[in-house]
């Protein structure tokens, strides 16, 4: 089977892990220990 | 939050490879919010998108697809979980309006979520072939969000019971026809079942990145965990089993959007994925050592969250039953 993406998919998930590491890592801890729901800040 | 809905409804109309690698994606951060956007998108818009009237779609995909709606999806009974035929919701046409009543618990994104498919039995003595689904809003009369969860991981998440008493629906609010719930529960979690692979996948291999980036710091005995042979080993072993599930996952993605049936596709990727992600974290928490098991590190809570993803959704042994069926038939 073939997986490789296309331009389309391989941009998007280089968009979704920019996000990611920019938006959601940072808050991944006290999100846990707090248990709050990560409304979009 | 609408990456698979059609641009005319706002969304971005993409596949579900792509949705899969939004959700990996973010789980490789944080299970929390990979879950969010799972349940949303795989348990709530999609059956909008596949069972909807025009009138469904177009009153509640736009704000689905912007996130100013947040979905939730209510199966699950006190005694039905998996076994759904034993749904004691029970939903009566009066007029225009459906009356519901009965209870669901472990809903995930219930409380912050604002539209819910919800599922009710409209003929009990037809069983499964009773069950019918609902597009119930936060707002409609006698429907209320009960006790919250306190959950070991994926805390972030909201995890709640939802109350119906003589919640009014109003009829236009029937998703799909009468007795057709059971099919579209079974079909909205194959897909839902992707997402959580996803998930899966995300957590293993956030904490193999962690743990890769660790052990070359560490030092014990003179010099770094990575030139330990163990370590690589153990490396070795978790990239191999990650890169597995992460096949699994992606054909279950590219099943989906060929159409037709992807039950067997689905549940292989979820049971795997989800085993890895149990193994991989157990493993990196150990690498780490006493630093693995305290709150310094994020591979604790990426232990804590791996657990789910072999419970919900299906536990794993529900994933064998639905596999083995399609061997043995």
């Amino acid at each position: 089977m073939d997986f490789e993406f296309n331009g389309a998919q391989q941009m998007t998930r280089e968009l979704f892990s920019g996000f990611s590491e920019k938006e959601v890592k940072p808050l991944a801890a006290e999100v846990d220990e707090e248990e709050r729901f990560p409304y979009e800040q | 939050m609408g990456i698979p809905i059609p641009q005319e409804y706002g969304g971005q109309g993409c596949d579900t490879l792509t949705y899969v690698l939004c959700v990996e994606e973010l789980s490789k951060a944080c299970g929390t919010t990979g879950v969010i956007v799972s349940a949303h998108t795989s348990l709530c818009c999609d059956p909008i998108m596949k069972y909807g009237t025009n009138d469904q779609k177009a009153k509640y995909l736009p704000a689905l697809a912007a996130g100013k709606s947040i979905g939730a999806f209510g199966l699950t009974e006190p005694g039905a979980g998996t076994d759904a035929s034993g749904q004691q919701t029970k939903a009566v046409l009066a007029g225009d309006h459906y009356i519901l009543n009965g209870s669901k618990i472990f809903i995930t994104n219930a409380g912050p979520a604002a539209i819910y498919v919800v599922f009710a039995m409209t003929d009990k003595s037809k069983g499964i072939k009773g069950i019918s689904a609902f597009i119930v809003e936060k707002g409609f009369a006698g429907f209320s969000v009960g006790k919250k969860e306190l959950k070991m991981g994926i805390r972030g998440s909201s995890t709640c019971e939802l109350v119906f008493e003589n919640c009014k629906v109003p009829k236009e609010n029937l998703l799909g026809q009468e007795g057709k719930g059971f099919a579209i529960a079974m079909s909205t979690l194959d897909g839902g079942r992707i997402g959580i692979a996803a998930q899966a996948l995300g957590i293993a291999q956030g904490a193999l990145d962690e743990t890769v980036k660790y052990v070359k710091e560490r030092k014990q005995f003179g010099k770094s965990l990575s030139a330990f042979q163990n370590t690589q080993f153990k490396l070795a072993d978790m990239k191999t089993q990650i890169e597995a599930a992460r096949l699994l996952v992606y054909q279950a993605a590219k099943a989906k959007d060929k159409g037709g049936r992807y039950s067997t596709e689905a549940a292989m990727a979820k049971l795997f994925a989800a085993e890895t992600a149990m193994s991989v974290t157990t493993q990196c928490v150990q690498l780490f050592g006493g630093y693995g098991y305290t709150r310094d590190y994020p591979v604790e809570r990426m232990m804590r969250d791996a657990k789910i993803t072999g419970i919900y959704e299906g536990t794993s042994e529900v994933q064998r039953m639905v596999i083995s069926s399609s061997v043995l038939k």
